[in-house]
């Protein structure tokens, strides 16, 4: 088989799985190959918009999509937001009210805006598989972004360290509820290294006879090992296996605490 | 979620296990709202609730798109005991995009289709609940959430399981 005919198979095989399906006046379902793990197509519709011209748009489907399995806030800032807002600026897509849109501004270049606008999708819905080093970069972002909302502002403190007992800064507590007669030292645990670390601070403080409580909120505690899970159990007072899920008890329980 | 498995009579037990959600019918559906920002363009509600055995909760999911009246999903998670994650048992889809099996070899279709998990893409690395089968049960998301409430044997407070009288 020679290359040119490599090239006409590769070329004949896209074209026959890219087609028009008109719906409406104006309107049209672009049919791709593209689509999401489980199966389900991409949206893609061609659309005249009167005054403005032909446009490609999801319709909003993408985010839609996504939030069978994610809560959509997730991806409303932090890391995850970063990437999709580098994505929309790197393909040229705009983004109004949840829907991704690319104006065709020229029938030149129309495949180019088709093919900027699939990369678009086919990256957003990755959203959904970052990896575990790039999702645990967002635990952080997500953990603080709650305690915002569960929380008055003047009542906590981010990265807290006992500057009486601690000068150096080596038991660091991820978030300090204050203005209690026992405060409450938050530890956000995203892994084995992080709990183990945690239970050493819990251990510390204790020996510093400072009164607090502690509370554990975990990323996803089926992900910590067993016996530093055990380990970090028997110093903590309270523990939440994640924030998803959980995110009206913790509220509920921090806002007791601090009447 | 880390390592939860669910064979096809399993799936098919749980779909048809009774799910006794907390509020009525109607009361789940008029709480459809979008959300700020990326979830704009769409209603969406979903309710969580415990399962009768006590072992694990049910998530039920359901959305509907603002642009088009024929995209819209509602949908059954399962969410085993101490994992955030759900296990998606099924999902009514509209008819808004094609759909593709990939484990069968089939043509993409483009109908109104029920989306159900099977141990044969569990086992495969896609989603769960990538198979998908077109259907005629329903053409509009009313429909689509009686299909699934009666699939899904979904019951109401009172006791209700008639899902003609919420409309």
């Amino acid at each position: 088989m020679s290359v040119e005919q490599i090239i006409r198979a590769f070329g004949e095989s896209i074209s026959q799985s890219i087609r028009l399906f008109p719906e409406g006046t104006d309107r049209y379902q672009v049919f791709t190959p593209f689509h999401f793990g489980d199966g389900d197509h991409f949206v893609v519709v061609l659309r005249k918009i009167s005054g403005q011209g032909w446009i490609l748009t999801d319709e909003g489907h993408t985010y839609m999509h996504l939030s069978y399995d994610m809560d959509l806030t997730d991806v409303a800032r932090g890391n995850r937001n970063k990437i999709i807002e580098g994505t929309l600026d790197r393909y040229g897509i705009s983004e109004q009210e949840g829907q991704l849109i690319a104006a065709i501004d020229s029938d030149l270049h129309a495949g180019n805006y088709f093919y900027n606008f699939i990369q678009c999708l086919l990256h957003i819905s990755d959203i959904s598989y970052l990896s575990r080093e790039r999702v645990a970069s967002t635990f952080m972002d997500d953990f603080k972004e709650f305690i915002g909302d569960a929380i008055p502002q003047d009542r906590y403190q981010f990265d807290y360290w006992n500057q009486d007992h601690d000068s150096a800064g080596k038991y660091v507590v991820d978030c300090r509820v204050n203005n209690m007669d026992r405060p409450i030292n938050i530890y956000a645990i995203g892994n084995d290294d992080r709990c183990r670390d945690a239970t050493i601070g819990i251990l510390q403080f204790e020996k510093w006879g400072i009164p607090f409580q502690a509370l554990g909120i975990f990323e996803d505690q089926e992900q910590i090992s067993r016996k530093v899970l055990a380990r970090f159990t028997d110093v903590c007072d309270r523990q939440f296996s994640s924030i998803r899920g959980n995110e009206d008890r913790i509220k509920g329980y921090l806002q007791g605490q601090i009447g | 979620m880390r390592n939860f498995f669910l064979n096809d009579i399993e799936i098919q037990a749980m779909i048809q296990e009774t799910k006794p959600m907390p509020i009525p019918f109607r009361t789940f559906l008029s709480g459809m709202k979008p959300k700020r920002g990326r979830g704009g363009s769409f209603l969406q509600i979903s309710s969580k609730f415990g399962r009768l055995s006590g072992d694990g909760e049910w998530l039920i999911y359901a959305c509907k798109s603002k642009e088009n009246a024929f995209d819209f999903s509602c949908g059954l998670w399962f969410i085993p005991e101490g994992q955030a994650r759900g296990f998606c048992l099924v999902r009514y889809n509209g008819k808004s995009h094609q759909h593709t099996n990939h484990l069968e070899g089939q043509q993409p279709f483009y109908d109104f289709h029920i989306h159900q998990a099977t141990e044969r893409y569990q086992r495969s690395g896609w989603k769960n609940d990538h198979y998908a089968e077109p259907t005629e049960r329903y053409a509009d998301f009313h429909n689509a959430f009686k299909c699934f409430g009666r699939d899904c044997a979904l019951q109401e407070p009172s006791g209700n399981t008639n899902l003609e009288l919420f409309e």
